[in-house]
């Protein structure tokens, strides 16, 4: 049965393929020739240095490059095995019909290798070919290079396949849809812990390790086994094999574990996430609310809230939060530094801390502001047909993507400022100063937003076409340049111009650049403080105010003139909305 | 002299050289309930759209209450409603929370919106599912509440793109009862179907299109008169005139040999 399965697969991928629009083919031509380069320079290296490497050295290599293959396939394949499982649509066809689960569990297993894996399989193969021919390798490294991969890789899957099999059972099936925006983050974390293994057993740092020869992980490690058999097969001694088969055999024994979980993972967690979106799903609003109508603006910002809020796929957005504060603030903690080391030099941390808010501000509101017109999704017609201006429209989603991001990082600063002892004046000094600069990144996000809308329902945080974000960033750093004038003239001490003069000197470049405009800035500022401070507040209102309002006109006008939101739809996999149009207009 | 509740002027839709409506002359009067009827693809939702300012259309006008859709969208909007064959709502609002949006942006009084919500959502047997959001609905639900969304505001003109599927029998009755009412009460309705028996049973005047052109209109009588056969039901006209009664004849002759087979 397995064999009439796959056969029927490829017939799907060969017709696919064969019936693809001409661009496509353009796109995996290109694709193909970018990747063949990759690999060829990849070789060139390897060539060019592979006879100065030491076998301790390759061992290292060898090791960490295997823990890379199965943190890829987890990163990138999870999420993609999840699909496979329990998103394709050909599943309710196939299991209608007379063939045993395991059957279409192991055509989909076999399917996973299609993709990343494939990926690095040649990745690996190549490169590893040609170190064999450069330092003269015994014939027996060929086949067993080959092998060792496909067992790292059958190790990577089996348990990409076992978290999904597992997680299944574990999570409520009316969560379904956020599920795999779990598995992403899930896959994120397990990763981001398996590259700090090395970091965790060692006291320097991963490469200073590597490259001094010294043994990255301990023997007993599965990716150890592997580097082993390869320099021994490499060497011609049979020493290869007692690594090598312990490899082998620890990847059989993951798929015969994967395999186990079939029944109850596989087809019960189908049919547990298949009913999961029919099943009653309360609100918190209790019955005997007196519902009240709001300004048809407040409306929309009010509904946007309610679908931001009740998505857990949408606080993805706030992820990078974790990033730009959280990692750090551990960072800092772990490195042995107290608390009572910033308390005190408030004149120090918190225009250090309002910068550094400036620029996460920068880089958060505009894609929350511009996602807020794809989120319109399949729903568009609701929004047309009803009596809105685009303006009204344009403010409505305004003022709930600038907010949301507001509270959340007023309450963030809040916290850190107790924490430094920052005066009251302070606070509110930079509270409302950044209250009013950021309406400005808002407004560029949603017009960005009415100008490249993507909507993708099985991956919501990505609401922007690639172009279009890319201005976003650009224009997202130019707006935290322009941000600097009022930033410093009302924000950062005259008499830090010393040190800022010193720093214009010795940096070049853009950041030269940035240094020179505040040492100006600064000097000016300590000639005629109260002046520059007009002056400061002035420009704080003509770059956001100016920028804010400018910008939501300029989206509503195109809300007006018409929004085309590109709908992207996954080929095999359930659409969440039943109607599969190719693209919505939102006016 | 009156202003009909919907004009069509040489409305026109095309998509690059093809045109899937041509020249769409129609006046529809206010507490009319106009039945539009035609096959698979034959431009209804196309005209629809145009009609609820979704598309824009090529050439000619729509009039809602004398309004230019196009010129003046907010002004018409204010006297419309919609309900799509697909009713794809906000997943995740709850039926209250997309009640009190519709009603929020039509600035209905607090009060009578109340009232209307919980009228209308007993009607259609929702207020125990009210409170739940949107994307647990089924099909029909989400049909449910789409209608309750677009009578909330007591629009003068309802367009509704095949109403019924997805509703229970019930369901279809009491929509059924609750149009033909509203259109006594001064409502203008305006109602693509597939279902020729309610076409039939409901509609003062139908349209039937075929290929973006209006082949038949008028009420059912006129119909019948024109095609000179008074005793023929809606179905018989719309397949002898949208070229189905080939089908048809072939379908009854499947079905004879298929007894046949049997005894």
């Amino acid at each position: 049965m397995i064999r009439v399965l796959m056969e029927t697969r490829r017939k799907i991928l060969s017709n696919t393929l064969r019936t693809q629009p001409t661009k496509n083919y353009a796109g995996y031509v290109i694709s193909i020739v970018i990747l063949a380069l990759l690999l060829y320079f990849l070789s060139k290296g390897v060539w060019a240095i592979g006879d100065s490497i030491t076998e301790p050295i390759l061992a290292g290599i060898l090791s960490y490059g295997f823990l890379m293959i199965i943190g890829l396939i987890l990163l990138l394949g999870l999420p993609q095995v999840f699909k496979h499982l329990y998103a394709a649509t050909d599943l309710a066809l196939l299991f209608t019909l007379p063939i045993p689960t395991r059957h279409i569990f192991w055509m989909k297993y076999v399917q996973s290798f299609v993709g990343i894996p494939l990926l690095c399989f040649v990745f690996f193969v190549v490169p590893l070919f040609v170190y064999g021919l450069l330092i003269d390798a015994s014939l027996l490294f060929y086949p067993i290079v080959i092998f060792t991969l496909l067992a790292i890789i059958v190790i990577g899957l089996s348990i990409a396949y076992l978290l999904n099999l597992g997680l299944i059972q574990l999570v409520p099936a009316n969560r379904a849809n956020e599920l795999m925006t779990v598995m992403s983050v899930l896959s994120g974390l397990l990763v981001y812990l398996m590259f700090m293994i090395p970091n965790l057993t060692n006291d320097g740092s991963v490469v200073e390790k590597l490259l001094s020869g010294l043994p990255l992980f301990p023997d007993w490690v599965p990716v150890s086994w592997g580097s082993d058999a390869l320099i021994h097969a490499a060497n011609g001694s049979m020493d290869f094999l007692l690594p090598f088969v312990l490899l082998v055999l620890l990847a059989i024994f993951a798929m015969v574990l994967t395999s186990t979980l079939v029944e109850k993972g596989f087809r019960t967690g189908w049919i547990r996430l298949s009913e999961g979106s029919s099943r009653r799903k309360k609100s918190t609003m209790k019955k005997s609310k007196e519902y009240s109508l709001h300004n048809p603006v407040i409306a929309i910002g009010i509904k946007e809230w309610f679908a931001i809020k009740r998505d857990m796929r949408e606080w993805l957005v706030f992820m990078p939060i974790a990033f730009f504060i959280i990692f750090p603030l551990i960072g800092f903690f772990s490195s042995g530094a107290k608390l009572n080391d910033l308390r005190d030099i408030n004149e120090v941390s918190w225009p250090i801390a309002q910068g550094a808010f400036l620029f996460i501000y920068a880089v958060f509101n505009g894609p929350m502001a511009a996602s807020s017109i794809a989120r319109e999704g399949s729903s568009v017609w609701i929004l047309r047909t009803l009596p809105l201006s685009g303006q009204s429209i344009a403010l409505g989603k305004l003022w709930i993507s600038w907010l949301l991001p507001f509270i959340l990082l007023t309450v963030i600063e809040c916290i850190i400022g107790i924490f430094l002892g920052w005066t009251v004046m302070q606070f509110a000094t930079g509270i409302i100063m950044k209250a009013v600069i950021t309406t400005g990144i808002s407004a560029i996000g949603l017009w960005l937003g009415t100008i490249g809308a993507k909507y993708n329902p099985k991956n919501p945080q990505n609401r922007l076409k690639f172009g279009t974000s890319l201005i976003l960033l650009v224009l997202s750093y130019v707006y935290l340049f322009l941000a600097i004038i009022p930033y410093v003239l009302l924000i950062v001490p005259a008499n830090a111009v010393g040190f800022v003069g010193d720093l214009s000197n010795d940096i070049t470049g853009f950041f030269g650049a940035v240094a020179s405009l505040v040492f100006t800035l600064l000097s000016w500022k300590a000639d005629a403080p109260v002046m520059m401070g007009f002056v400061g507040v002035l420009a704080m209102l003509i770059i956001s105010i100016g920028a804010a309002a400018l910008f939501t006109l300029t989206g509503g006008r195109k809300i007006d003139k018409g929004i085309d939101i590109e709908m992207v739809h996954e080929s095999n996999v359930k659409p969440l909305f039943k109607n599969r149009k190719p693209g919505g207009r939102l006016y | 002299m009156s202003v009909s509740s919907i004009k069509l002027s040489d409305l026109t839709k095309s998509y690059g050289k093809q045109e899937a409506v041509h020249s769409l002359n129609l006046e529809v009067k206010k507490g009319e309930l106009f039945g539009f009827l035609g096959p698979n693809g034959a431009g209804k939702t196309t005209t629809i759209k145009m009609m609820t300012g979704l598309l824009e259309p090529t050439n000619g006008s729509v009039e809602i209450g004398g309004v230019n859709i196009w010129r003046k969208p907010i002004k018409a909007k204010k006297m419309i409603a919609y309900v799509p064959d697909q009713p794809n709502l906000y997943p995740k609002l709850t039926g209250w929370d997309y009640l009190q949006f519709i009603a929020s942006v039509f600035r209905i009084p607090k009060d009578g919106f109340q009232a209307k919500a919980k009228e209308l959502l007993d009607i259609f047997g929702l207020t125990d599912r009210a409170d739940e959001l949107i994307e647990s609905y089924s099909h029909g639900m989400k049909q449910k509440i789409a209608i309750c969304g677009a009578l909330i505001h007591n629009p003068d003109v309802l367009f509704l793109d095949e109403p019924t599927v997805g509703l229970d029998p019930k369901s279809a009755r009491t929509l059924k009862n609750l149009l033909r009412k509203l259109c006594d009460n001064g409502m203008t309705l305006f109602v693509s179907t597939h279902i020729l028996e309610i076409a039939e049973q409901m509609c003062d005047r139908v349209g039937i299109i075929l290929d973006g052109n209006i082949i038949a209109l008028g009420t059912m009588d006129e119909l019948r008169k024109d095609e000179g056969k008074t005793e023929q039901s809606l179905e018989d006209i719309f397949l002898e005139l949208t070229g189905g009664e080939d089908e048809q004849a072939l379908i009854s002759e499947m079905s004879k040999a298929d007894q046949g087979d049997k005894t």
